[in-house]
């Protein structure tokens, strides 16, 4: 199951309660500061429920998490 | 170093010949201006440097290669540096912690290791992640060995010093250079040594101040405090500006370290500011990793500021630091975490950001009573803490 682009902004608006308005597919969100350290836990949670993958330590990196469309980007090949 | 007049003849007569040479000499003159002006200040050092450089160089792309070994060869390169760097830096305080008195150990530390040490582990990482594929000798070394930031930073990050050099220089750019000298010598000679240090603080150590911690009461100790804080960052973000800009004159943009810190609205922002290069380098390698293994993001924030304090120093004192920082920013993002589930709207306007300016100021600057004490062991650190607290303070009077 791979997470789609709409899955994820509703968790970030919904479940974070970030923002989204600004949010496109580039917008470095932990670097940034618009999510939070805590919040970047919840959001692999999320991910890894979503797209019924485990996220093995060595994939939790800024490089595969700090924007939207990094994330869709390593879910979907996740997901291959 | 930056009171050494050949250093300020190197700053300014090194890029006259560095433009003035073919393109792909340049890094190689970099290099060697770079090592043979710091071995004149630590010969020893920058010798075992260049052999850790060129084994960091050579050994770090085989973990490229397909295999088992594949993630053995950064792991066994940062585990050799970072026994080098325990061996000179933490083995002697902790040896003569544990050990009796006549038997003290005692080694110079080589010049700049905290940095390179840091830079190499990052180069290992970089290498192994493809997040780096130069490799020229030459400009590798040029970044190890950079001199106007070898001894106080910024911890460049290699992908960023790659992408980040100019190939001509430009008038822009050398007046951007110069001003930003111009910028860490006013920081650092003006407003640290003079202002802070001659003014403010008339001259007083951490040592008088302890010594005279029950004369001085509640609000003359936070009154050093706040003066260190200062001098912390106008000495420091000082040096940063000399680097930056001195690099700069080499057609290199190397990374800010500071961004305004002491006006931070919240901790976490603070450390968004105040030495970016090794927040930066500590969220990268010790956060991220230490999250993703415990899935707990307050045993990876303490981590990552156990490390940053013992970066620093390794005594009780930068534990300590380490260990307040990181309750800070756990506390203030608990709070973050608490608002957003229970979706309370934070307060925002003018009066609001002015108080959390103010609280966070205050909060960082109890935190020289760490660092201000630091040369002077864990009795003064806890000596200085009472008295910023308005505690009795035994065997003071």
């Amino acid at each position: 199951m791979t997470v789609t682009h709409d899955d994820l902004m509703a968790f970030l608006r919904d479940g974070l309660h970030v923002d989204t308005s600004s949010i496109d597919t580039d917008t470095a969100l932990f670097t940034s500061s618009l999510i939070d350290s805590f919040a970047m836990v919840e959001l692999i949670v999320f991910l890894e429920k979503a797209g019924e993958i485990r996220m093995p330590p060595a994939d939790v990196t800024l490089t595969n998490l700090d924007s939207v469309g990094a994330m869709l980007a390593y879910c979907a090949t996740r997901a291959d | 170093m930056h009171l050494d007049p050949v250093f300020w003849a190197l700053i300014f007569g090194a890029p006259v010949v560095f433009w003035l040479l073919p393109a792909r000499l340049r890094y190689g003159f970099l290099t060697a201006a770079s090592i043979g002006y710091l071995a004149t200040r630590d010969w020893t050092s920058v010798a075992a440097l260049l052999g850790w450089s060129v084994l960091f160089f050579l050994v770090a792309p085989k973990a490229l290669a397909s295999g088992s070994s594949r993630r053995r060869v950064s792991l066994g390169l940062v585990l050799a540096i970072l026994g080098y760097l325990v061996f000179f830096k933490y083995a002697p305080p902790l040896w003569n912690a544990l050990a009796p008195d006549d038997s003290g150990m005692s080694v110079v530390l080589p010049l700049g290791i905290s940095f390179f040490t840091f830079k190499l582990i990052h180069y290992a990482f970089a290498v192994r992640d493809r997040q780096v594929t130069d490799r020229s000798l030459a400009t590798f070394l040029s970044y190890v060995f950079l001199f106007p930031a070898f001894t106080a930073g910024p911890i460049e990050r290699y992908d960023h010093f790659l992408e980040h050099r100019e190939d001509r220089l430009t008038v822009a750019a050398a007046a951007a250079g110069l001003t930003r000298i111009a910028h860490g010598l006013v920081k650092k000679f003006v407003l640290a040594e003079i202002v802070v240090r001659q003014w403010l603080l008339n001259g007083a150590t951490a040592a008088d101040v302890v010594a005279r911690a029950h004369e001085l009461g509640v609000p003359g100790t936070w009154g050093f405090l706040a003066a260190s804080l200062l001098y912390a960052y106008f000495d420091f973000a000082g040096y940063s500006d000399l680097a930056i800009g001195g690099s700069r004159l080499f057609g290199l943009r190397i990374m800010e370290n500071f961004n305004h810190p002491l006006t931070s609205a919240g901790i976490g922002q603070f450390w968004k500011r105040w030495h970016m290069t090794l927040a930066g380098w500590c969220q990268a390698y010790v956060y991220m990793p230490v999250m993703a293994r415990t899935r707990n993001p307050v045993v990876a924030v303490y981590a990552t500021f156990v490390v940053m304090g013992l970066w620093h120093e390794g005594n009780l004192n930068y534990l300590c630091w380490g260990l307040y920082h990181g309750t800070g920013v756990v506390v203030a993002l608990s709070w973050a975490r608490t608002c957003r589930r229970r979706g309370w709207a934070r307060p925002s306007g003018r009066v609001r950001t002015a108080l959390v300016i103010a609280a966070t100021l205050l909060f960082v600057t109890g935190s020289s009573i760490f660092s201000t004490t630091s040369p002077l062991g864990a009795d003064a650190m806890l000596r200085l803490g009472a008295a910023a607290l308005g505690l009795p303070i035994g065997g003071a009077e």
